[in-house]
């Protein structure tokens, strides 16, 4: 047995748990972040022999709505393996400490672990009038987020907020709201939009990062592992939309058939997200699955993007934002629906994958 | 009460997609059968109802073998019905399913006994000599 495998079985005496634990905690974790059995191993492998990472969380203009999502995780038993493997140093909500010692508490984390450590912002920035709209311990978000990220290794904006300004930059943006990446431009960020995202994109993206560092991501900085696919491309009542048939109005006889609810205004097909297959609430279903179309929560700027209830081709109130998508992603449903089509398209990905893990596993040895 | 005890019945249509699922199945069996390639299948990355995962397990069928793993909540693992299919369910230790999969293989490898938890035994057993 090689060093290496000495200290990783050590390492699993020392937590209690055997390999087989492990394996099967991986391939749940891989499962959900659309990775191949064989980097589930490999996450494994790095999972147990990383140093507790440092994790200062900074909530600005939110609404908790993201930290409720991340603390009803579904995967209970996940989540409690991978705080083993994070130190959670400043976090308004979770934190024992108020007032100055919480402000002290993150002051120490950001000196200890100086450009070490991942910082997680959820809520949008204010920056008009000087950004008076939105202080923590008589500082600034504004000037708060820049303190912090100086010294971050990476930032994890979680929720539409801080990754596309969110609700509270929806027209007319009184308080001149931004995201994360329209301040800072010089660290790694990594967005996991939605309002709220889903626990488990949040704890699997905070595990990609602790092991092979920072994950695959599209051009609007998400990770492709949850991010590839649009939810209209996973949705179980794609087979229908592919054959034509659409519920004519909520809970009519097509709809409770599964027949596809893309003229109730589904923005499905121009929405990148893990809903469809990840789903909510113990995995119990996801809107779709409940009869309502998706609204678009993940993306830029969805509040402004016209009538919930409005199909994307028969135009919305804004229709610049939606039809052109819209267009694209009909054409490629023209080319790609099947099952065996989807199949070898995934295959393709998981394959492409694994080299992309494997060559970053190599970089961090 | 939990939302799993609320009466209401999830209703998901079949969607027609067992046949391509078959196919699949069909060639990946081949592939191992003539070059010994392994595979597996994430049912939650398929696009595939509850009444089609329930139908392909109906139709796959249980074979002469089937292995409770107990770690973080069970985990079933069984054989089909046709041999070098199995079907591996993993649950949480509140018995949620949390992830599941077929695999056309001659053993699933979370079944073997892995080295590393064989090297820990080893020196468990020494020390129980004296």
């Amino acid at each position: 047995m090689s060093d290496k495998n000495k200290q990783f079985a050590s390492e699993l005496e020392r937590h209690g748990i055997s390999r087989r634990t492990f394996l099967k905690f991986c391939s749940s974790m891989a499962s959900a972040m659309a990775l191949s059995p064989a980097a589930a191993v490999a996450m494994a492998d790095k999972l147990v022999t990383v140093h507790r990472q440092s994790v200062i969380w900074l909530s600005f203009q939110e609404c908790t709505g993201c930290t409720e999502s991340l603390t009803r995780s579904h995967k209970p038993s996940m989540e409690n393996l991978i705080f083993d493997f994070i130190s959670l140093d400043y976090h308004h909500t979770l934190q024992a400490a108020s007032g100055s010692a919480a402000e002290l508490a993150r002051e120490q984390a950001m000196h200890a672990n100086k450009g070490k450590y991942i910082l997680v912002v959820d809520g949008s920035i204010p920056v008009k009038d000087g950004g008076v709209y939105s202080t923590i311990a008589g500082m600034t978000n504004l000037d708060m987020l820049q303190q912090v990220a100086k010294d971050a290794a990476a930032i994890v904006a979680v929720g539409t907020c801080a990754t596309f300004g969110g609700l509270p930059k929806a027209s007319p943006n009184p308080t001149g709201a931004v995201s994360v990446s329209d301040i800072i431009k010089d660290k790694p960020i990594i967005n996991i939009p939605g309002c709220p995202p889903i626990p488990v994109v949040l704890t699997g993206v905070l595990a990609h990062v602790l092991t092979f560092g920072i994950p695959e991501l599209d051009g609007m900085g998400r990770p492709k592992s949850f991010y590839g696919d649009t939810i209209h491309d996973r949705c179980y009542r794609r087979p229908f939309y592919d054959r034509g048939l659409f519920a004519k109005s909520f809970d009519d006889e097509g709809a409770r058939k599964g027949w596809c609810l893309f003229e109730l205004g589904c923005k499905g097909p121009v929405v990148h997200n893990a809903c469809a297959t990840v789903k909510w609430n113990n995995g119990t279903s996801f809107p779709i699955q409940s009869g309502h179309g998706c609204l678009g929560c993940s993306e830029p700027d969805f509040w402004d993007a016209g009538s919930f209830y409005k199909a994307l081709s028969t135009g919305t109130d804004n229709p610049g934002k939606w039809a052109g998508v819209a267009l694209a992603a009909g054409a490629a449903a023209g080319v790609a629906s099947g099952y065996l089509n989807r199949v070898n398209k995934e295959e393709a990905e998981r394959n492409h994958k694994e080299v992309t893990l494997k060559d970053m596993g190599g970089k961090n040895e | 009460m939990s939302t799993l005890n609320i009466p209401v019945e999830i209703s998901q249509p079949a969607s027609g997609m067992l046949p391509s699922v078959l196919s699949d199945l069909i060639q990946h069996l081949q592939n191992f059968i003539e070059k010994g390639q392994p595979h597996s299948i994430d049912l939650a990355r398929q696009p595939l109802t509850s009444i089609d995962l329930i139908e392909l397990e109906k139709l796959l069928g249980k074979g002469e073998l089937s292995i409770t793993l107990s770690t973080i909540g069970d985990s079933e693992i069984f054989e089909t019905a046709f041999s070098g299919i199995w079907w591996v369910k993993h649950y949480t230790a509140d018995q949620i399913l949390i992830s599941q999969f077929i695999e056309i293989t001659n053993i699933p490898d979370i079944i073997k006994s892995q080295p590393e938890d064989m090297q820990l035994a080893l020196s468990r057993l020494k020390s129980q000599r004296h």
